[in-house]
């Protein structure tokens, strides 16, 4: 069975096809994060009595997945991202055991031989680490890992009408992708470590949205900050209040850093050879790009960095979240067609 | 002033009700219940499954309710539904649409289907034997040789079906019309627009199933407002006897009333006879029906001058040279389209046979195009769109690799786009972009060795994490409980593993391209975790987020401190004190501590304090 998951910062995502019914795909969300508690028996009572999934370690229990958002109430601590700057949980055992689980409990149970699993890593290409570990954990749970980037990924599952021609943006949690194809293959790409947390925390930082536990200890408070952020009230177009205007400011550093790397992407050497001077689709992906007056903001941009000549239209693909995964299962669909035809002739 | 103040206070009541329907959300149900209909919720209420179904008139009977979201449509989310159910299910969102199925198959109320347009949803209430999908295509213009996208809902499952024009939509369907934002002869609204059904839809009374629901037909004229009409000079045309009401929009045709089969039926025959040449309100009239149906109008007189038809003859010339010329392109055209995808076939299948020859010998080969013509194959479409923009291309390819992506069949090395060539950018690309990666290259072109990538669970959760320089012993196993269904789930997955190296090539392909333009359903659901597991090691918790470590130790109230050091020291002697204290001697820890607090006082409060004590 093929299958697809999504390793990122701010969620895991996996789809494969329904195994009772092959027409229909089944995905599955988790939040990659999770909540440390206090080791108090009042706070263990609780997460048992209501039957959420815990953990324990050592001197505390833990709850993580999408079950975090349950026990919120419970500790004021904010939740540990089980990739910490984007980096694979090695030095963090319960994170790295966490992770493993949430793998099992995402992928279909394998029982025949090794089948293959697509894969994206946080930050991709900027940390092959983190492609070496996922794949040990991948291979760990009876699939063959194949790592793939979530830029052509999403041109793959959105880009059918422009001939899988265009540029791709993936703007994650961590990192941002940029990806140049032409009929499905990639030209150029560059991947650039910077993403919507970095927003959040300077927002945090600007604006002292903090918390403190029950313990003293004081953190930035992302998590209020992503909720005032999903307010479909918000525009960066029409900021009303300082707040806004500072999110619009931040979100444009970011679009200006992309557009810049686009430039510099569509001018290289084979992207001229391949493409000349053809205007180019592009498809934006990612949780980041669902705020309002983020296309306009974007084409304000290619306008500053001379691009905008080059770019036919600006698309924030419909299933923003969950693109990257169904173009890893469709790559995955496509691969195993390409090589049946091989195995028969042969 | 009067009028005046009459038209400001209806524009007043409008603007208001505009703004009381743009803070409200809706929610959608249909099937098995009483009430099914679209109901209104203040806006930022959190609305749950169980709430929509106690307003819509939930029967306690069991059964499933499934709840669609988005454009397309599509299943989000499956709630099992139960008279003991303690929550209240699943929260949804604006706009969701729930169509809940009891598993025993009684509907309490009347059989419905629901027609999701992108204006709005709209009810179609569902006689015995089902609400002919020719309805719908004649209200929409669709042609009949296409089909409607239907989720079909039967107890606990639900089918994506496609609906041709002489199928039935049937009870619990409902009926993806996203493309579609108007309907001839009905009118959608921010909640349902009931059709209803047949008995009730004779044109003396249309029920109303609530509030919002109206059918209304596109054009309408009563024998009042015709004799009241500025056009009542010219001859009245024979009005229907069973009625008082000439209307224009498809009449309902009596057998078929009889039959109770269809809701709505259009009469050619009836319209022809009702007209009068001449008439020119009866013309505008099915000039404007023609604009909303496929209904041709009928002939205008010939009353046109001999002026007007010497021109509108010529522009009649003109116009049919133009049509001959644009069909000569079309056909042109096809033919060149049909000559390019049999030599993309023959190309293809010479392509395969090469890619198998170069990875037995190892070698790589070259592969011209052939000009010849091959027999058409109507399934593998995607890839014919692929690669049909490259076929006019003279190019060769050089087989690689056998891991290069489907899509990049024939296009790995082309030779010549535009006089440069392209191995040349494929040496660029590897050089300028990160596939240059060796790490990324060898995991995309599998060559990683499979030894290497060995680590066992044992490792994973023990600590031996050797990989990485980390090595951890863990203090516990794991004590996982085992999730009762995995058995039964890696059956499937095995069945279906099988089932799959069998399916037919054209099926798979069929599934390919709902795969690609995002048409094939999503079943969303969460993960099976473990309910209670043992982690060994100690949590790093949200290091990076932390910005200030809890105090050690609270300082001392500045009012004392500040006391301390503005107050004069006065030597005590020891009979008054016992041994003397040097308050202000050297410097010890003590005085050092105070004297690191003060300076974090504020002096805005010392200045308080001084003028208190003065």
């Amino acid at each position: 069975m093929i299958t697809a998951i999504d390793f990122g910062c701010y969620a895991i995502r996996s789809a494969y096809r329904t195994p009772a019914d092959q027409t229909r795909i089944t995905m599955i969300t988790e939040r990659s994060e999770y909540a440390v508690l206090s080791n108090q028996s009042s706070c263990r009572e609780t997460v048992i009595d209501r039957n959420i999934p815990c953990a324990e370690c050592n001197d505390s229990t833990i709850v993580f997945g999408h079950h975090t958002e349950q026990i919120r109430w419970l500790s004021r601590k904010p939740c540990a991202p089980l990739f910490a700057d984007a980096a694979s949980p090695t030095d963090d055992a319960p994170a790295r055991q966490i992770l493993s689980i949430l793998t099992e409990a995402m992928l279909p149970r394998n029982v025949s031989k090794p089948t293959d699993c697509f894969f994206t890593v946080p930050r991709g290409r900027l940390n092959p680490e983190n492609v070496k570990f996922l794949s040990h954990l991948t291979r760990m749970h009876g699939f063959e890992p194949r790592y793939f980037s979530a830029a052509p990924a999403v041109l793959l599952s959105s880009g059918s009408d422009s001939r899988y021609t265009g540029v791709a943006i993936v703007i994650g949690a961590e990192s941002s992708e940029i990806s140049v194809s032409r009929y499905g293959i990639e030209l150029a790409a560059e991947t650039i470590p910077v993403g919507a947390n970095w927003i959040d925390t300077e927002l945090a930082r600007q604006y002292e949205i903090r918390t403190w536990d029950e313990t003293g200890e004081c953190y930035l408070d992302l998590e209020t900050v992503r909720q005032w952020k999903h307010d479909p009230g918000i525009h960066l177009r029409n900021s009303v209040g300082e707040r806004e205007r500072t999110l619009a400011r931040l979100y444009g550093e970011v679009l200006n850093r992309i557009a810049r790397s686009t430039r510099d992407l569509l001018n290289s050497p084979a992207v001229k050879s391949a493409l000349g001077d053809d205007r180019l689709t592009v498809y934006c992906a990612g949780g980041p790009t669902q705020i309002g007056g983020f296309a306009s903001t974007l084409t304000e941009r290619f306008v500053e960095h001379e691009t905008a000549d080059r770019i036919l239209t600006i698309r924030a693909v419909d299933d923003a979240e969950t693109a990257v995964v169904r173009g890893l299962l469709i790559q995955g669909e496509l691969e195993a067609r390409r090589r049946s035809p091989l195995k028969s002739a042969a | 002033m009067q009028r005046l103040s009459y038209v400001l206070l209806a524009l007043t009541l409008g603007f208001s009700q505009n703004q009381g329907l743009a803070q409200d959300a809706f929610y959608s149900i249909a099937g098995d219940v009483s009430a099914p209909q679209s109901h209104r919720y203040p806006k930022g209420q959190l609305v749950r499954l169980r709430d929509l179904l106690d307003d819509a008139g939930y029967n306690d009977a069991a059964g499933v309710a499934r709840i669609l979201r988005g454009t397309p449509l599509r299943t989000v989310m499956t709630d099992s539904v139960t008279p003991e159910m303690t929550s209240r299910g699943s929260l949804l969102l604006p706009g969701d649409v729930v169509v809940f199925r009891s598993f025993d198959g009684y509907c309490p109320g009347k059989q419905n289907a629901l027609a999701m347009f992108e204006s709005g949803p709209i009810m179609l209430q569902i006689p015995g034997g089902g609400y002919p999908a020719s309805l719908l295509f004649e209200l929409n213009q669709i042609p009949p040789e296409g089909s409607i996208s239907v989720t079909r809902t039967r107890g606990g499952s639900a089918d994506q079906v496609n609906l041709s024009h002489h199928e039935f939509i049937q009870h619990g369907d409902v009926i993806n019309l996203g493309g579609i934002t108007q309907t001839a002869g009905l009118r959608t609204s921010q909640g349902y627009t009931t059709i209803p059904d047949l008995a009730e839809s004779q044109p003396d009374g249309v029920p109303m199933l609530n509030n919002v629901q109206e059918l209304q037909p596109a054009i309408e004229i009563t024998a009042e407002e015709e004799d009241a009409s500025p056009t009542s000079a010219f001859p009245a045309p024979p009005v229907d006897a069973e009625s008082e009401t000439l209307t224009a929009v498809p009449k309902l045709s009596p057998s078929l009333a009889d039959t109770g089969q269809m809701l709505l039926q259009t009469d050619n025959t009836m319209l022809t006879d009702t007209t009068v040449d001449g008439d020119p309100f009866q013309t505008a009239a099915l000039e404007k029906l023609s604009a909303i149906s496929d209904f041709a109008p009928p002939a205008a007189s010939p009353v046109d001058s001999v002026t007007g038809e010497t021109s509108n003859s010529a522009w009649d010339v003109l116009f049919v040279a133009g049509l001959a010329m644009a069909t000569g392109l079309i056909v042109f055209g096809w033919l060149k389209t049909k000559q390019e995808q049999a030599a993309i076939h023959e190309f293809v299948d010479s392509l395969h046979s090469t890619r198998l020859t170069g990875e037995q010998t190892g070698s790589s080969a070259s592969v011209p195009v052939p000009a010849q013509t091959a027999p058409d194959h109507d399934e593998q479409t995607n890839l014919q769109a692929v690669e049909a923009s490259t076929a006019t291309e003279n190019f060769t390819v050089s087989v690689v690799s056998g891991d290069c992506p489907i899509l990049s069949a024939g296009l790995e090395e082309i030779e010549t786009v535009g006089g440069q060539t392209f191995d040349a950018a494929a040496d660029a690309i590897l050089r300028e972009t990160a596939y240059a990666d060796d790490v990324t290259k060898s995991y995309r072109e599998g060559t990683i060795d499979a030894g290497v990538l060995e680590i066992q669970t044992s490792e994973w959760f023990e600590g031996t994490w050797l990989h990485e320089g980390t090595n951890e012993h863990s203090a516990r196993n794991v004590t996982e409980e085992e999730d009762a269904g995995s058995a039964q789930r890696a059956t499937e997955v095995g069945a279906v593993t099988a089932a799959n190296t069998a399916s037919p090539d054209s099926e798979t392909f069929r599934d390919l391209e709902e795969l690609l333009h995002n048409r094939m359903p999503v079943d969303i659901r969460q993960a099976d975790l473990p309910l209670h597991i043992a982690l060994f090691g100690n949590a790093a918790g949200p290091r990076r987020l932390r910005i200030d470590a809890a105090h050690t130790q609270v300082a001392a109230s500045h009012i004392l401190t500040s006391a301390r050091q503005k107050r004069k020291p006065m030597p005590t002697t020891v009979a008054a004190s016992g041994p003397e204290i040097d308050v202000t001697g050297s410097p010890s820890a003590d005085t050092a501590a105070s004297n690191a607090d003060y300076e974090r006082f504020d002096r805005a409060l010392d200045l308080l304090e001084g003028q208190s004590d003065s």
